[in-house]
């Protein structure tokens, strides 16, 4: 089977730079690992765990530009480029990383496509590393995920004792892949992949059934009276995707705005009028849990949480999803 | 939430709105202006009654605005539009001749061919009577298609009312009954008093093949769906349109979400079968 | 008719004023929108007594204070409250927790009776404000986003999120993770976590966000070693007159 082996790897980022394609990839800063943009393989750090930030904002930028427009008497003019995207590859994300993009893709597709996530997802190849580490807030076997899951990866890695990795392609792009980049694998036998073991803390899709029937829980109160409500674990969320519309005007002419956004905040829901129907923090803490366990799989088939962690790791007060997960009732509810 | 944008390209895009030009424009009352809209092209809207539109002010953003006419009327289409935020006070600017963006329409909007053949009790409270207006319009405009037609309009005092020369048309119609209210009359007022669920004891309705039509403000929504319950009319067949704050207009950007319904997307018309599984619906 | 702009120092460090000529480049752009006819730390003469849009810098320490303030809300279509000693009261709040005649006594020495003081107000809760600008100094990007705003007749879009947020979103590492004191969470956004990004801890010069989970951020601070007194003295620095403060 093809193998990278670890003292190749730069040379294979190099090479996928040569050939033209941009680049994101773990880089160090501070002592943190983030996913950046790199212009040349030597900036790469991977961490052990994954970085801080998600590869969303890869796909589904924190803002971007809808449109420019230019105002005069009694009429405006809108200028909007073409959609298109240059190629690129996401190289060292975890599963937990690649399994939000497939979670994504749903509401960013049903009915009205969102063309520019769809432009950039295609011009994408995403070459996920299978985790040989886990840490205490990992909980991807909670939300029927795993150390090495394939999903929304196009070529997984699988970390070898030897410290190299077997790839294995996943799609036809990671197929295209893995021949374009022949010259910086090599062959070996079939050796076995070192994958973390992540202990299973809760049963996510039991947890939906019991939300559902306790809309009313104490649970949120409790949760949420530590919730700082500073919206940090939307924004480190891997499938959080909320996002506003906003005006930034310069005089006559401006931009419209499409910015991340977070159900954590106050003004999120509320109206013109004054009336807020999620006013107080248990009843956002309750939307953000529901929403990723309940409302998303009744929509879209998935639990919209890939169990990374992050929530959790990144909160200023340790509070993260989990923490409510595993407060549910077992079985006997 | 701003920060430092990436340009990057949006073409064809949901988020790309339509030029109209304003071909109307007047005060109804002290806050709110009434606006005729033809779109670019002269192309008709398509919209369904109680569908609503997000329209652009450049430079101060989107508001999701619910449109007043009737799909009946091809060549335009109307807005109530009460001052509340940027974008609403600055349309209160706009006369006619001014330009300004649109996207949709969007929404559920009534099913008017489910209501077909049933008689209709429509329940508007305050600004509620734009979007209601919409679907009477429609109604009265296919009169034969639809059994009795009753009106109840409530607003806080006279000066309040909006659609003046529609009420008094309505009124005068033989073919429809129409009821109306006022919680604070002034010394002219020689009408009703009280909050529109007191309208309801001028009214029968044959429950069995009754829809009504509620929409009104989040307090008013409780005490009317309680009535027309008590009159018997079934839940499948109470309909109301939700307020939420709709932003993205095609079930994306999820500040509209209740539950696990985007109200953008599979409202803002929901039967009260529908809103009593809705916890924090109205 | 541009509209007519006055500046109104009140008690303050005339420091918000100094960031408004700050704006340089802005600021010829802003002059062909605006008339400025006050502004003590530009101008010499005063060339109108008639002025559409107010800033007030400071806040409202003495009863000649409240009187002046009066005054001017009366003459002003928009009143502006420019910078924290305006919007929150800010480091001028401080002498609310100490006996006023100790303070006066201590600023004034021996003729301490001659200057009259009352409990530091921001200045909302002396007349209606329009619009507020925050920030310990007035932030570049917000003063221009509020006169833009007012310009176009629209509601300036403030942050109402805590400084976390563009902490994060400036990918900075954590002030808590570092070991230090941190009023970020509760603290109201749109200076791009400034201090934070230069290695330094919020303050909290911008006031607290609407809803702000006090008690969280006062555990939070205790379980990182400070004692109640230390919490309280953290948040009375600029947000004195906030409920978390008392």
């Amino acid at each position: 089977m093809k193998v990278l082996e670890k003292s190749r790897m730069r040379d294979l980022l190099a090479a996928i730079m040569a050939a033209g394609s941009r680049l994101v990839a773990p880089v160090e800063r501070e002592g943190s690992h983030r996913f950046a943009w790199v212009d040349s393989a030597a900036e790469v750090r991977l961490p052990d765990i994954t970085c801080d930030n998600t590869i969303k904002e890869f796909f589904f930028p924190r803002a971007e530009r809808l449109l420019t427009y230019k105002r005069a008497a009694n009429r405006v003019d809108i200028t909007a480029p073409a959609v298109s995207e240059a190629p690129f590859v996401v190289f060292g994300c975890r599963p937990c990383d690649a399994a939000a993009l497939d979670i994504v893709d749903r509401v960013f597709n049903w009915d009205s496509p969102d063309k520019t996530w769809n432009a950039r997802r295609e011009a994408a190849t995403v070459v996920t590393i299978a985790c040989s580490r886990a840490d205490e807030y990992c909980f991807c076997t909670s939300v029927g995920l795993a150390p090495d899951s394939r999903t929304g990866s196009d070529v997984i890695l699988l970390p070898l004792e030897s410290g190299d990795f077997a790839v294995e392609t996943v799609t036809d792009k990671g197929r295209a892949f893995v021949e374009k980049y022949a010259a910086s694998l090599s062959d070996q036998k079939d050796t076995a992949a070192k994958i973390a073991s992540v202990p299973q803390k809760a049963d996510a899709t039991a947890a939906a059934k019991w939300l559902k029937a306790n809309f009313d829980s104490g649970l949120y109160a409790d949760a949420s009276e530590r919730c700082l409500g500073c919206g940090i674990c939307t924004y480190y969320c891997p499938t959080c995707h909320c996002f506003d519309i906003q005006d930034e005007a310069d005089g006559l002419s401006g931009a419209r705005l499409k910015a991340w956004d977070s159900c954590s905040f106050a003004l999120f829901t509320k109206h013109t009028s004054g009336h807020n129907p999620r006013a107080d923090r248990p009843s956002r803490w309750r939307q953000r849990i529901m929403h990723k366990f309940s409302y998303y799989p009744d929509l879209f088939g998935v639990i919209s949480c890939t169990g990374c962690g992050r929530c959790g790791r990144m909160c200023p007060v340790d509070l993260g999803v989990l923490e409510t997960l595993t407060a549910i009732p077992g079985e006997d509810t | 939430m701003t920060v430092k944008e990436k340009n990057t390209p949006q073409a064809g895009s949901i988020f790309q709105p339509t030029i109209g030009k304003i071909v109307a424009a007047k005060m109804l009352t002290a806050k709110e202006k009434y606006f005729r809209v033809v779109l670019e092209g002269g192309k008709p809207l398509g919209q369904k009654p109680g569908q609503f539109v997000e329209i652009s002010v450049f430079g101060a953003g989107e508001a999701p605005i619910s449109i007043c006419s009737s799909p009946t009327q091809e060549d335009s289409f109307e807005m109530c539009v009460r001052n509340v935020g940027s974008v609403t006070n600055l349309m209160h600017q706009m006369e006619a001749g001014a330009t300004l963006g649109m996207r949709g329409p969007y929404g559920n909007g009534f099913d008017m061919e489910a209501m077909k053949g049933h008689d209709v009790l429509f329940v508007a409270g305050g600004l509620g009577l734009a979007p209601a207006r919409g679907v009477i319009k429609y109604v009265l405009d296919k009169r034969r298609d639809y059994g009795d037609v009753t009106i109840l309009y409530g607003a806080r005092n006279p000066s309040e009312l909006l659609f003046k020369e529609d009420l008094s048309e309505w009124e005068a119609r033989p073919d429809c009954a129409f009821h109306i209210t006022v919680d604070r009359p002034d010394d002219a007022w020689k009408g009703n008093k009280g909050v529109i669920t007191t309208l309801f004891r001028h009214v029968k309705v044959d429950p069995s093949k009754t829809y009504a039509v509620i929409i009104g403000p989040p307090v008013m929504y409780k005490y009317a769906i309680l009535e027309a319950l008590s009159m018997g009319i079934p839940e499948s067949r109470i309909l109301c349109s939700l307020e939420r704050r709709m932003k993205c207009g095609v079930g994306k950007c999820g500040h509209c979400q209740i539950g696990n319904v985007y109200v953008c997307k599979e409202g803002p018309v929901f039967s009260y079968a529908q809103i009593k599984r809705l916890r924090e619906g109205i | 008719m541009k509209p007519k702009v006055a500046f109104f120092s009140f008690t303050s460090c005339e420091g918000c004023q100094l960031m408004f000529l700050n704006l340089e480049d802005e600021l010829l752009n802003l002059l062909g929108a605006v008339e400025i006819v006050k502004f003590r730390e530009a101008m010499k003469e005063v060339t109108s007594d008639e002025y559409d849009v107010a800033f007030i810098e400071g806040s409202i320490t003495t009863h000649s204070d409240i009187e002046r303030i009066k005054s001017i809300r009366e003459k002003t279509k928009i009143l502006v409250a420019f910078g924290a000693c305006a919007t929150i009261g800010g480091i001028n709040a401080i002498k609310n927790f100490q006996p006023l005649e100790d303070v006066r006594k201590y600023v004034y020495g021996e003729r301490w009776d001659f200057y009259d003081t009352v409990p530091t107000m921001q200045v909302d809760q002396v007349v209606k404000v329009d619009a507020a600008i925050h920030g310990c100094p007035v932030s570049k990007k917000e003063m221009l986003e509020v006169i833009t705003s007012l310009l176009l007749g629209k509601t300036p879009n403030i942050p109402d999120y805590p400084v976390c947020v563009e902490c994060k979103l400036a990918e900075n590492v954590c002030v808590f993770d570092k070991g230090m004191m941190c009023l970020g969470p509760v603290t109201r956004a749109g200076c791009g976590a400034l201090c934070p990004s230069y290695g330094n801890k919020c303050i909290g010069c911008r006031g607290l966000i609407t809803d702000p989970n006090t008690n969280a951020q006062k555990d939070l601070l205790e379980e990182k070693g400070l004692s109640v007194a230390e919490v309280l003295k953290e948040f009375r620095m600029f947000d004195g007159l906030s409920e978390v403060s008392k």
